[in-house]
């Protein structure tokens, strides 16, 4: 079960400088089933740096993300083909267990989901899966603090995760995905259960949180998308084969992408969202 | 399945363990209890592990757990209490049979003896209210309240632990 080769060949992410491509996601077909969900997607995440991905709904964004950590792989009927590289290795291949891809890959949801257990064993559970031998408390205090929650918390570690507000629970998941420092933290439409105050915070931690790991966020909200994002990948529908299959339009630099993008559908998408 | 008559689970252990073993005893007794308590513990079980929100398990899975990880450290503790919930009830229901008993554990007047015929408050209650002596007669009535007594605490202590701690 303790396949180590993701958490043991950590020489090349730390040659990486800020803006490398740290994890190359080429997504050729995935299907649930018969269904072709997305197709010749091609989405390199940079290192430190947060990348968008927007579009339509059903165009395949959440498909993509999730295959990024192989979250997908138990849903019956899901394939995947193509390669995601990650440390020089895809994480497809055979002799990869999913298991320590997903320790590596962070992954925070739409909805907040807490375990149901006290905020401090919350943020302790990853340390405590990967047999972390040092200091706990200490890491928890810092993943609580690197996810702007500690100040309302600090008197109240031992109460249940369930009795934050929605907000505080969604920053609450991010602390728990943050404690064992993952190279990469994937977040599928984080604030779309927050309103706006706990969205701006949520936004103010992303920008952050680019200082020492590199994120993926899908998001519905254009705005959002133009305030925290570096890169922006746009993927729409394609109707034309019959099917409703997803796919990467245009991806570029996210001031780019909106004030002059190349694909004359990402632009009519564009208009149509801010008009 | 928690519709099996419990006359033949008493049938069925008197077959497997009393005849196997060549005599009455407490552990046919107990298997034949164990017998009709497996449906309702199963169900309740089933019940409260379905319970858990996706949406928890899927978090599990996120963090790097295998599935029996996922399992013991996030699905359990949280189906727990419907899971003690169901094992109490499944006692207090076992504890008023009669029938599964008569050709299993049978009755004695001595002291449990797990290989030899053992008394139960069921088993009692039956023999005595048989007899035509009063004192015999009120033992049973006796017993019987204590019965009652033990089923309802079973089944408050049940309500207690499943009121606690739903998600
Ligand atoms: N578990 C599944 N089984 C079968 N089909 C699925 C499954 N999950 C998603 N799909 C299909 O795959 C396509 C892409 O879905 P996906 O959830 O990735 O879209 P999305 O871009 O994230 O949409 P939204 O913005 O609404 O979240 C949709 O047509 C959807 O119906
Ligand atoms: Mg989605």
């Amino acid at each position: 079960m303790d396949t180590a080769p993701l958490a043991t060949s950590d020489a090349p992410i730390d040659d990486m400088a800020p803006g490398d491509v740290v994890l190359d996601c080429q997504a050729d077909q995935i299907h649930y089933g018969d269904f072709l969900a997305v197709r010749d997607s091609h989405v390199p995440i940079r290192k430190n740096q947060i990348t968008g991905f927007i579009g339509p709904s059903g165009c395949g964004k959440s498909t993509v993300l999730k295959s990024i950590n192989r979250m997908n792989d138990l849903i019956r009927g899901f394939r995947f083909n193509g390669q995601v590289h990650f440390h020089g290795m895809d994480i497809y291949d055979k002799k990869v267990d999913p298991v320590s891809v997903r320790r590596n890959i962070g992954m925070v949801f739409q909805q907040p989901n807490p375990f149901s257990m006290s905020i401090y064993e919350n943020v302790a559970f990853g340390l405590r899966l990967n047999r972390f031998r040092g200091n706990i408390a200490k890491k928890v205090e810092k993943a609580l603090r690197g996810a702007a929650l500690w100040d309302e918390v600090k008197n109240k570690l031992k109460n249940n995760g369930l009795s934050l507000s929605g907000g505080q629970q969604q920053r609450l998941c991010i602390a728990r995905a943050i404690a064992t420092e993952p190279q990469v933290l994937l977040m599928d439409e984080p604030c779309s259960a927050l309103d706006p105050i706990a969205t701006r915070q949520i936004e103010e931690l992303m920008v952050q949180l680019k200082e020492r790991y590199t994120v993926a966020i899908v998001t519905h909200n254009m705005q959002q998308a133009q305030r925290v994002a570096d890169q922006t990948a746009f993927f729409a529908v394609d109707i034309s084969k019959g099917g409703r299959t997803g796919y990467l339009v245009e991806m570029a630099p996210t001031a780019h992408l909106f004030e002059n993008p190349k694909q004359k559908l990402t632009k009519e998408y564009l208009q149509g969202e801010f008009s | 399945m928690t519709g099996l008559p419990s006359i033949l689970a008493g049938v069925f252990a008197y077959a497997a363990v009393v005849l196997t073993m060549g005599s009455y005893s407490a552990w046919a007794g107990g298997i034949a209890l164990s017998l009709l308590m497996i449906p309702v513990v199963m169900l309740t079980a089933e019940e409260a592990i379905k319970m858990v929100p996706q949406a928890m398990k899927d978090a599990a899975l996120g963090m790097g757990c295998t599935p029996s990880q996922s399992m013991v450290k996030v699905v359990l503790p949280v189906a727990m209490p419907g899971i003690i919930t169901g094992v109490v009830l499944a006692v207090a229901r076992a504890a008023g049979e009669t029938a599964p008993l008569l050709f299993t554990a049978l009755f004695s007047e001595y002291w449990l003896q797990v290989n030899h015929p053992t008394a139960s408050l069921a088993v009692l209650i039956y023999n005595y209210s048989g007899m035509p002596f009063e004192n015999q007669i009120e033992l049973a009535w006796t017993a019987s309240l204590v019965l009652v007594l033990m089923v309802l605490v079973l089944n408050i202590v049940s309500r207690i632990i499943g009121r606690r701690k739903h998600v």
